[in-house]
């Protein structure tokens, strides 16, 4: 289950980007629209294969107009030199397609209608199905392509772990996340993709701290920017190519 | 068991293998009035909200202890805060733990013996628990051995005390060796 929370409290504005939470990613911010504009001017001189292949992998971001110009290669301006929606998505539906032929998914709806505010998508088991319901103007975080690429995480996740097989008693389940390094980074990741993590009550947390929701946001970020997962939490992306050992090859590049 | 006493939300929802364990009647909680389901596939019993056109369960909330136990979770989530009140499969669940946790019985067929006491059928009850009805079979013959041998130990020691210190085994009944 995808759910993307954008209370109000949440919402803070930085550099004319609005930022969901404190740490901005490419995934947690949106708008920007003057210096945005001045950055993308820059951009579009810069040589076509330059911009091709600065905009393959996101590099830490910043806000700050000067500080990009000077490291164009180090530094990444949202939405500019990032990687673009259109290319996560594509990571995604290689992805699903694969998905399809292992069998782990039978159904996909990337066009769905969800009834329920802030859920984008989900992964239902018995039919092996996800269903996706997007908003193209939304955060990057919350657009099809993140979101397709973390239901897929669900999928394998039922697959491989063999989780129909749980029965009411699960004295087997073994963390994925198996040490406090791989969980901090798994954290890490899911606050990259979806803001902060909301607090809990009393003795109950966020349904996001479970495992199966971080692993499931760092398969997203995996297969969509493998090369950032890899810096912003790489503890876990070595639990998760492990976990996944018999399909890795297939699924991340 | 389509009956939910009390409460709008279905017991079952097949497509997310998830069974209503209860809901929070808490009215200081933010949960207040969420239902809780136990989702089979993530192992875990979660807090969230129910919508009713989708007909899907939302997971917000989990306990901060993951695993353990269908019955273990469901005990968890009736001892600590907040207020709940239990579903028929929740109060049978937790009867269950309160059968296995004393070590008497394992905790798979303490699951069904509560469920069957309860009044739930072999398919349902294989539905709740996620299992073969053949294996429900299994548990439920196992347990109830366990308990007519539990029986048999409870009235033969009564038998001991009424009879002081004779030595009951020197009776000739059917399962008295036969001294003859």
């Amino acid at each position: 289950m995808y759910i993307f929370q954008k209370k109000p409290s949440s919402l803070n504005t930085v550099h004319g980007f609005e930022q969901l939470g404190d740490n901005p990613s490419p995934y947690t911010l949106r708008g920007g629209e003057e210096n945005r504009e001045k950055a993308e001017a820059i951009h579009k001189n810069r040589p076509d294969v330059d911009q091709q292949e600065d905009e393959n992998s996101n590099e830490p971001i910043t806000l700050e107009m000067e500080t990009w110009e000077n490291n164009l290669w180090e530094k990444d301006f949202p939405y500019v030199d990032t990687i673009p929606h259109v290319k996560l998505l594509d990571r995604a539906t290689r992805v699903l397609e694969f998905a399809e032929r292992y069998g782990c998914l039978n159904q996909s709806e990337l066009d769905g209608d969800i009834d329920e505010n802030g859920v984008l998508g989900y992964f239902d088991p018995v039919p092996k199905r996800i269903v996706v319901d997007t908003d193209p103007d939304d955060f990057l975080g919350a657009r099809k392509g993140p979101t397709v690429a973390h239901e897929l995480g669900h999928a394998f996740d039922f697959d491989i772990g063999q989780k129909s097989e749980r029965a009411g008693y699960d004295e087997s389940k073994e963390s994925v996340f198996d040490t406090d390094g791989a969980r901090k980074d798994a954290i890490r990741l899911s606050e990259r993709l979806r803001g902060s993590i909301p607090e809990g009550e009393g003795k109950y947390s966020s349904y996001r701290l479970s495992e199966e929701e971080l692993l499931a946001d760092t398969f997203a970020l995996m297969v969509i920017e493998p090369e950032a997962a890899e810096r912003v939490g790489p503890r876990a992306v070595d639990c998760l190519n492990n976990y996944l050992s018999v399909v890795a090859e297939d699924i991340f590049e | 068991m389509s009956e939910h006493e009390g409460s709008d939300f279905p017991w079952y929802i097949p497509d997310q293998q998830a069974v209503l364990i209860g809901w929070v009647t808490d009215e200081e909680s933010e949960m207040e009035g969420m239902p809780a389901y136990y989702i089979h596939w993530r192992g875990g019993l979660f807090v969230g909200a129910y919508n009713e056109k989708d007909e899907r369960f939302s997971p917000r909330y989990s306990p901060d202890t993951e695993g353990g136990a269908m019955s273990e979770q469901v005990h968890k989530f009736k001892t600590s805060a907040p207020e709940v009140e239990l579903s028929p499969v929740g109060r049978a669940l937790h009867n269950a733990w309160s059968l296995h946790e004393p070590g008497m019985i394992g905790v798979k067929q303490a699951h069904v013996l509560a469920l069957h006491r309860a009044g739930f059928s072999r398919s349902e009850i294989a539905q709740i628990l996620n299992i073969e009805p053949s294996t429900v079979d299994s548990h439920r013959y196992d347990a109830t051995g366990k308990a007519d041998a539990a029986k048999t130990f409870v009235a033969r020691v009564k038998e001991i005390e009424e009879r002081g210190d004779t030595d009951i085994t020197q009776r000739e009944d059917e399962t008295a060796p036969n001294t003859h």
